[in-house]
């Protein structure tokens, strides 16, 4: 399926808003050309009779147009916005509903880290496809009609004229424009992401630059950028003021030509003249309509690129699928991992190779290597937000692919390296551990964690907006916060991912003792660099390696 | 916008040919129109044939022709006027953003001169091309139009006189009122984004604690209660336009009628009164244009601020007399830039010891100075680990030497010639600089290790990479030194980059190294290749390390420990243990 007819698919819940809006563009459009229409019908009526009396049939039809343009276009601008509204939460929902089993896995294999921002923008364009895209054309059409006829039923060749000028202004011309434009502006897409780097290089490297006196040689690359991007800023301009003139040509042209062609019917007897004057007037008015197309053209491909890029995200298969009749969730909760091969990419080595650990249920374990060692990645696939390829994992000796993914989620409180805090308050943030968490459970792992007497001293409390991404936070804070979190969801299994590394000696010694004497029988895994600051662990393992009691480490 | 064109008056002076030209194919519109009445009113009411009307035709034809051909060649000069601007104003932030010391740069909000440089500047151009226009057309064509009427028919000026006052207040309206809503409503449709990118940004974590498919139900009610506030907001915008758009109507429906009535007691022409019909309309467009381009406008306006902000040229400033140089901030930071060095003299590089004596430095607006006193030799050919916790001081040694920062009080000297006599270029060619991270600039491993030496030949750059044991690695990537590298290219890790850092300046051969340990963990092999090639370059030349690994520190001929600003004398409890 193409990817319009998708796009317009997607807005099927709201087809009679869409037809609304559609009908309301049109008949707001079409009240202004009768407005025009009957007021030079009225005045060139005015002209041969002699008493007001004969106007009233035209008096009352030009005040009934001109109130109804107004209310027309209210009530047109008020369904298409509520609509617009309606379709952008039905989007939003609809690729959040699409992406979501897909993520984190999807969504950072093949993408940069803007992923993210990229899809805001483009779900931003999309919201604009539907009333600027699909409501102008068929508004335009049913307009061009009821123009075409009205001069039509005078005589068809008026009609006929005044359709070819309308497709030539609202169709033919945009259509060119945009096949002429269309090299010049991929150029000018690429040559923009070549200013772009430049400049981001200038920035981030400035330092780097200055040092090497290389800033002369950057400015030179940056101005022949710009140079290069405002010529072909220069050549769209052109073809685009050039499409503009000849619009502004054709209204003027069609007026002219429908007039040239009536004057001799008028001549011969075969039009009233009282309906010459509506002959020009109506053409004009009818332009109305087809202006706006140039920048629904724009907006299409906009839009097309939109979609394309959010369907190839939301096409795509996850990473990890439930199994279809799963195991019942597991009662025990002991870690075993045997032959663990993973990579992110087929092409690439692998991550984890042949790793072996198990961690007994209630243990205090501790998970060691070097970054770039897997650490990270053995908790993700813990989650399941990925299927190992080789091995198995092992959850209360179940295997965890005959589990639900969310079963197995449901066994672990993790503080993740890039766990997100929420621009919501602290409190919301905390609460998304557990949605029944009481304030006093709140302040109970709060304490725990070290970080309530941060909260306490900022003015809103625990009702202190974060900001995007935590932004009002320090490191620390920040990782005393995501314990807290992981502490009040009281599952099973805590894993705490080089969680206490902002935090100095005694502050994390602090933390740790309060997880320690906050419950019995929790698996706690603490993952790091180095060994040397886990005293008390019960088990060590480095990464690849048999678990090695920490009696058997060598000092 | 206003004062970013008064520091560009020929973009201003083409901006108002342009809208002359866009004003005077609104007055051909009049003429046409007028025309094209008394064509049909000769038809209609004298019974003249279209022979009789050819050469009237013709001339509204030739109206029609000339309109085009003007507001073509106006929004040609509207589009190169603003390309002009956005031209030079490119180049002016690009010199501001390269002329500043990067301490003050780091000191800024990280995206911003980025963002200026890239979405504001964009942002100039439809504000001068339609919006500009829009404000000058919305006040000469309706002046035409009412000239146009009171000669034709002066008692129909009565209703457009009505219509007046109405589209004053009705411009104050959008003015004001219209202004605020639709700021607020991109406001929060802004937000609303916001919210949606946060959740997207967080699902990883959503769903990690089991709530991700609930969200979808958090999204279509944050997302649909927004709709319904925002509506009631938008409900108010909509009587605005409702009130303009019935005015004109009100007012095309008033003058038909009025007319009308006129002619069926012979009081009027009918040519004049048709004219007066077709113009009424046009009284009005231009407002309803001015309103759809007022988005454009106000981010303009918004996008010009954030220009001038960045080239400092703030709201209290006065123009400067040439627009390419920017102004340094007045009060701003004692920080060294490339083009306004004070008291510099083009003194050459002497050789000797490298000296700080009694160093106070502190950042741009920071209270507490970072180094308190600071004095420490350099001789030619020694070897010094700098030691110390972080914030103790010892990247703002490096900042000042590299004069990314000047001293408060106290010198720096080179073989007894101040830093701040010689030029600035000169002293930075005598130094090879190796940061913690270094930049990989967008282009081929060879372009990396060529920066600011772009004529070295392969040779050389072949020679440095292999001292600086980086030829092994560069040799194993795609395409070898060809390989790009950067934002869009490959991503090296922490110590493929310090290597490449490393080879260039082997490359550059300075005097001085400075050389900033990386504290991130690398795999034995790597650590091991990019501390021997660490070594290799410090051999024979002024080395400055700063050290955080045992070894560094074993290697230098001279431990000097920092301590919050101050060099300390027992060094041995900073010194990385073994």
């Amino acid at each position: 399926m193409s990817v319009l007819a998708r796009l317009v698919r997607l807005a099927g819940p709201f087809r009679w808003w869409l037809a609304g809006a559609c009908l309301l563009a049109f008949a707001t459009m079409g009240a202004n050309v009768a407005l025009i229409a009957f007021s030079a019908y009225l005045i060139a009526k005015a002209a041969v009779v002699t008493s007001t009396a004969d106007l009233a049939v035209a008096i009352t039809a030009v005040r009934f147009f001109a109130v109804a343009r107004a209310a027309l276009r209210y009530a047109e601008r008020y369904v298409g916005h509520l609509a617009t509204f309606r379709l952008l939460t039905r989007l939003r929902v609809w690729f959040y509903r699409g992406v979501e089993p897909l993520a984190p896995a999807r969504l950072v294999e093949r993408h940069s880290a803007d992923v993210f921002t990229r899809i805001g923008a483009d779900v931003e364009t999309l919201q604009h496809f539907y009333l600027r895209v699909l409501v102008p054309p068929v508004a335009a059409a049913l307009t061009m009609v009821l123009a075409s006829g009205i001069l039509g039923s005078l005589d068809w060749r008026l009609g006929a004229v005044l359709l070819a000028f309308l497709t030539l202004t609202g169709v033919v011309l945009p259509l060119a424009t945009r096949q002429l434009s269309r090299p010049v502006a991929a150029a000018t897409v690429a040559e923009r992401a070549g200013l772009h780097t430049a400049t981001v290089d200038a920035v981030q490297g400035l330092a780097d630059l200055l040092s090497a006196g290389a800033e002369a040689d950057q400015r030179a690359r940056l101005r022949a950028s710009s140079r290069a991007l405002s010529h072909l800023e220069r050549r769209v301009a052109r073809v685009r003021s050039t499409a503009e003139g000849l619009g502004a040509l054709c209204t003027g042209l069609a007026a002219v030509t429908v007039t040239a062609l009536a004057v001799p019917l008028v001549t011969d007897g075969r039009l009233d003249g009282v309906l010459l004057a509506v002959v020009p007037l109506t053409a004009i008015a009818a332009f109305e309509a087809v202006t706006p197309l140039a920048a629904a053209f724009a907006d299409l491909d906009r839009s097309r690129a939109a979609a394309e890029r959010l369907f190839e995200l939301v096409d795509a298969e996850p990473a990890v699928v439930d199994p279809v009749a799963p195991a019942a969730p597991p009662t025990s909760f002991d870690l075993a991992v045997d032959g663990l091969t993973f990579s992110y990419a087929a092409d690439e080595p692998p991550v984890l190779d042949g790793v072996h650990l198990t961690v007994p249920e209630g243990a205090w374990a501790a998970i060691v290597g070097p970054s770039g060692s897997g650490k990270s990645t053995l908790v993700a696939l813990w989650l399941r937000f990925w299927d190992p390829p080789a091995g198995t994992m092992r959850l209360g000796g179940r295997d965890v692919r005959d589990l639900r993914a969310d079963d197995v989620r449901a066994a672990f409180a993790v503080v993740a390296q890039h766990d997100h805090l929420f621009d919501t308050t602290i409190a919301d943030n905390l609460r998304l551990a557990d949605p029944d968490a009481t304030d006093d459970d709140i302040e109970r792992v709060c304490r725990i964690a070290q970080v309530h007497d941060v909260v306490a001293a900022l003015p809103d409390g625990y009702a202190t907006r974060l900001g995007p991404d935590g932004a009002r936070l320090s490191g620390g804070e920040r990782q005393r916060l995501l314990i807290a979190r992981a502490l009040l969801r009281d599952a099973p299994v805590l894993v705490l991912d080089e969680a206490t590394a902002h935090l100095d000696r005694a502050t994390e010694e602090a933390v740790l003792d309060g997880i320690r004497r906050s419950r019995t029988g929790r698996t706690t895994i603490l993952v790091a660099h180095h060994a040397d600051r886990l005293a008390g662990v019960d088990t060590v393992v480095r990464l690849g390696e048999a678990v090695v009691p920490l009696a058997a480490e060598p000092a | 916008m206003g004062r970013l064109l008064d520091v560009h008056p020929r973009v201003r002076a083409r901006i108002a040919w342009g809208t002359a030209i866009t004003a005077l194919g609104g007055l051909l519109l009049v003429a046409a129109l007028v025309l094209l009445s008394f064509v049909v009113a000769d038809v209609f009411a004298d019974g003249a044939t279209l022979a009789d009307v050819a050469p009237m035709l013709a001339g509204v034809a030739g109206l029609v022709v000339a309109r085009a051909v003007a507001l073509t060649i106006a929004s040609v000069v509207h589009h190169d006027a603003a390309a002009d601007l956005q031209l030079a104003v490119r180049d002016e932030l690009t010199s501001e953003l390269l002329g500043r010391s990067p301490v003050v740069a780091a000191a800024d909000r990280a995206g911003e001169t980025a963002g200026v440089l890239g979405d504001a500047v964009d942002a100039l151009a439809p504000n001068l091309t339609s919006y500009r226009p829009a404000t000058r057309l919305a006040v000469v064509l309706p002046s035409a139009v009412f000239v146009t009427v009171a000669v034709l028919d002066p008692w129909s000026t009565l209703v457009l006189a009505f219509a007046g006052p109405m589209l004053l207040l009705l411009l104050a309206l959008i003015g004001g009122r219209t202004r605020a809503i639709t700021d607020r409503r991109f406001r929060e449709l802004r937000w609303l984004d916001g919210f949606f990118l946060d959740v997207l940004q967080g699902l990883a974590t959503l769903k990690a604690y089991g709530r991700s498919r609930e969200e979808a139900e958090v999204i279509e009610e944050v997302s649909a209660h927004y709709g319904r506030t925002t509506m009631e907001v938008l409900r108010t915008a909509f009587q605005t336009s409702l009130v303009m758009e019935w005015a004109a109507t009100a007012a095309t429906a008033l003058v038909a009628v009025e007319v009308g009535f006129r002619l069926v007691d012979d009081q009027l022409g009918f040519g004049p009164a048709l004219a007066v019909l077709v113009l009424t309309p046009e009284f009005f467009a231009p407002l309803r244009r001015l309103a759809l381009e007022y988005h454009a406008g106000t981010t303009g306006e918004a996008a010009a601020e954030r220009i001038l902000a960045v080239l400092g040229l703030e709201a209290t400033a006065p123009p400067p007399a040439t627009a390419t140089t920017s102004a340094p901030r007045p009060g701003g930071p004692s920080t060294t830039t490339d083009a306004s060095a004070p008291g510099e003299g083009r003194v050459a590089v002497p050789s000797g010891a490298l000296v700080l004596d009694d160093v106070w430095a502190t950042y741009p607006g920071a209270v507490t100075p970072a180094l308190r006193g600071v004095s420490l030799r350099l001789e030619p050919g020694e070897r010094v680990a700098l030691v110390g916790p972080s914030g103790a001081g010892k990247s703002t040694v490096v900042n000042l030497l590299l004069r990314f920062l000047d001293p408060d009080t106290g010198t720096i000297s080179v073989g007894g010639v101040a830093l701040a006599a010689l030029d600035t270029d000169a002293w930075r060619r005598q130094i090879g600089w190796v940061p913690q991270r270094p930049h990989l600039f967008a282009g081929t491993v060879a372009d990396n290790i060529r920066l600011g030496q772009p004529d070295a030949d392969d040779d050389a750059v072949l020679a440095a990479a292999t001292a600086a044991d980086a030829d092994r690695f560069v040799r194993s990537l795609p395409l070898g030194y060809q390989t790009p590298v950067g934002e869009d290219g490959l991503r090296l890790s922490g110590g493929q980059r310090q290597r490449i850092a490393i080879a260039r300046a082997f490359l550059r051969d300075p005097r001085v190294v400075l050389l900033d340990e990386f504290t991130a963990h690398l795999d034995p092999d790597t650590e091991q290749s990019v501390l021997d090639a660490f070594d290799r370059l410090a051999e024979g030349r002024t080395a400055l390390v700063v050290a955080h690994r045992p070894r560094t520190v074993e290697r230098a001929h001279r431990i000097v420990a920092l301590d919050r600003g101050q060099v300390i004398d027992e060094p041995a409890g900073l010194v990385p243990r073994p």
